[in-house]
């Protein structure tokens, strides 16, 4: 039960995380990435797509666009830093609403042109250089955990990145054309309805420029549904397992009431009071329901933090671990409710004992 | 006063929905300082008779006065605290707590109703005088016959009872032990200790200052004379 808490509210949090950075009301990609936009921005899977530059200014034109900010996604092939190819996006300082606003608590000015910003689980100390297709690049800081995509992510400027690709080799980043970015973000002035903006600008744009459009909130609560499937499912594997483990603490307590006949028999003889004989079997079951309890917490927490990762994936959700207070709250509360299920467990032998004839229970024992 | 007097005591039992009386309008008493022991066959009553005596069944109809007390009116508390301070019992056959040493079965009637006494002392004085001092750190499991029997006499001693209820108390104990739990018997009736067992060992009646026989729970007529001494 702690475990499917655990990640249930990892998860949760990794969404109010995603929800809270995401800051765009649309994203605007190339047609079928949208689904790859989506893995870098929640997974850190690394993705290179264009679509031309001069789309973002026509776009900002468009009344009731407030701001449009264009990304430019690439996937390294390979990086000093890392075995594995990782995520590198470029934004434009200037225009910039999404990036900026978050990171700021990192860098408080924009990156020098040598220097770029990396991801919480990006490794480097701020300071070091980090190569990235054949260039050195200066680490001027780390933003912290998000939980999402992001934790894998190396930014810097667009003008950064430019210059970067002018210098490498043709074909080394896809087709890439001068001037092309991968997404462009887009807030609109408060009124403007999401759906008929999305419609406006497939309209306008979509067969010249082979568009897609993400609806921020459609993602999210998209992604929310996919929690509540995976909350429910959680829950009810959660119920049986919590049942079950009722049901054999009663079966457990029953049989060894059966097994103890002649030493609460005998305690009885000497001296113990129905209420104390009671308060034995309601003291084991405390007993055993704490133990158990701490077990079952330590268990949960050695199964899912080393994957966490692996959940995550799997479950294409972003994960952002809870704080150790909620974590110890949600440990807490599931130790005091293996206590009650202990002790609701053995409710009925303690009651059986204290009200039973102790002469038969001590021969009924021999 | 007589440590012991029951009076016209009946416990009903229901078989199969027909009532059955294993006990059946009994009188008799145990003075202080008096060994009293209950013979009969199996099923005549003697431990149903025992265990109306500790209070831990109640009779149908009649009273047990114990020490002066009345049993029959008392809450499960006050019998319990009762039988805890005044009553010593021996139950049948082996009756250790097989995963305590010792010293601990000895002392635990004291964790039922603790009181401020040096229990560790007291503890240590029983097993010395029923010569078991050197088994207190030892288990059940490495205790003959006779030793289990002598921690269970020292754990019925444990709160100095004026009353020692014995069920079979030299039942499955060689020759030795019979008359060595019978000695100790002997040995606390001289402190003024009233004892009352059942038993099938001839040398336990031998050693009796009386007799009770028991049958189909009632005394038998030659009891019937005792009923004149009842006080």
């Amino acid at each position: 039960m702690f475990g499917g808490a655990l990640l249930t509210e990892s998860v949760r949090n990794g969404i109010d995380s995603l929800s809270r950075r995401l800051g765009a009301d649309i994203l605007v990609v190339p047609h079928g990435y949208d689904k790859k936009l989506q893995a870098a921005l929640l997974r850190g899977e690394p993705s290179t797509f264009y679509i031309k530059g001069d789309l973002t200014e026509k776009i900002r034109s468009l009344p009731g666009v407030q701001k449009a900010a264009p990304q430019l996604y690439l996937a390294t092939l390979n990086a000093s830093c890392c075995t594995v190819p990782i995520q590198l996006i470029a934004y434009d300082p200037e225009s910039d609403f999404v990036i900026k606003p978050w990171a700021a608590s990192a860098l408080t000015r924009p990156p020098e042109d040598d220097e770029i910003v990396v991801g919480s689980s990006i490794i480097g100390d701020v300071g070091n250089e980090l190569s990235l297709f054949g260039q050195r690049f200066k680490i001027a800081a780390r933003l912290d955990r998000t939980g999402m995509g992001f934790d894998t992510t190396v930014f810097m400027t667009m003008r950064n990145a430019r210059k970067m690709l002018r210098a490498v080799q043709e074909g080394a980043v896809g087709n890439y054309q001068p001037g092309a970015v991968s997404s462009i973000m887009l807030g609109v002035e408060p009124g403007v309805d999401l759906k008929n903006m999305a419609n406006s600008i497939l309209q306008r744009f979509a067969l010249d420029y082979n568009l897609d459009i993400v609806v921020s909130k459609n993602m999210i609560s998209d992604i929310a549904k996919k929690l509540s499937n995976m909350s429910y499912l959680v829950y009810i594997v959660s119920g049986a397992f919590w049942l079950a483990s009722a049901g054999i603490l009663f079966l457990f307590f029953t049989l060894l009431l059966h097994e103890r006949q002649r030493e609460f028999g005998l305690f009885r003889i000497l001296g113990a009071t129905r209420k104390k004989l009671a308060g034995i079997v309601l003291y084991e079951a405390l007993g055993v329901g704490l133990v158990g309890g701490v077990a079952g917490v330590a268990a949960a927490i050695g199964l899912t933090l080393p994957f966490h990762k692996h959940v995550s994936l799997t479950l294409g959700l972003p994960y952002m671990s809870v704080s150790f207070g909620v974590a110890a709250a949600l440990g807490l509360a599931c130790i005091v409710l293996s206590i009650g299920t202990g002790l609701a467990a053995s409710l009925y032998s303690a009651l059986k004992i204290g009200a039973g004839d102790s002469y038969l229970t001590l021969r009924r024992g021999e | 006063m007589n440590a012991i007097s029951v009076q016209n005591v009946t416990k009903e039992y229901h078989r199969a929905g027909t009532p059955f009386h294993a006990v059946d309008a009994v009188s008799f008493y145990v003075g202080k300082g008096e060994m009293v022991g209950v013979v009969g066959r199996s099923g005549s009553g003697k431990s149903t008779l025992l265990n109306l005596v500790a209070g831990l069944l109640r009779p149908t109809s009649g009273s047990v006065v114990v020490d002066g007390v009345d049993i029959g009116g008392l809450s499960d508390e006050k019998m319990c605290l009762l039988r805890n301070r005044r009553i010593g019992y021996l139950p049948q056959g082996h009756s250790l707590i097989a995963n305590l040493t010792v010293f601990d079965n000895v002392r635990l009637p004291h964790f039922f109703a603790p009181r401020d006494r040096n229990v560790d002392g007291r503890t240590e004085f029983l097993l010395d005088e029923l010569a078991i001092g050197h088994l207190a750190k030892s288990y059940p499991a490495h205790l003959s016959g006779g030793e289990m029997r002598r921690v269970a006499i020292a754990r019925a001693m444990m709160n100095s009872p004026t009353i020692l209820l014995a069920d079979e108390p030299t039942g499955d104990l060689d020759m030795e032990n019979i008359l060595a739990v019978l000695d100790i018997f002997a040995s606390l009736a001289n402190k003024g200790v009233a004892i009352l067992y059942s038993t099938h060992e001839e040398e336990a009646v031998e050693r009796a200052d009386r007799v009770l026989q028991m049958a189909s729970g009632r005394l038998t007529e030659r009891m019937a004379a005792e009923m004149s001494h009842v006080g």
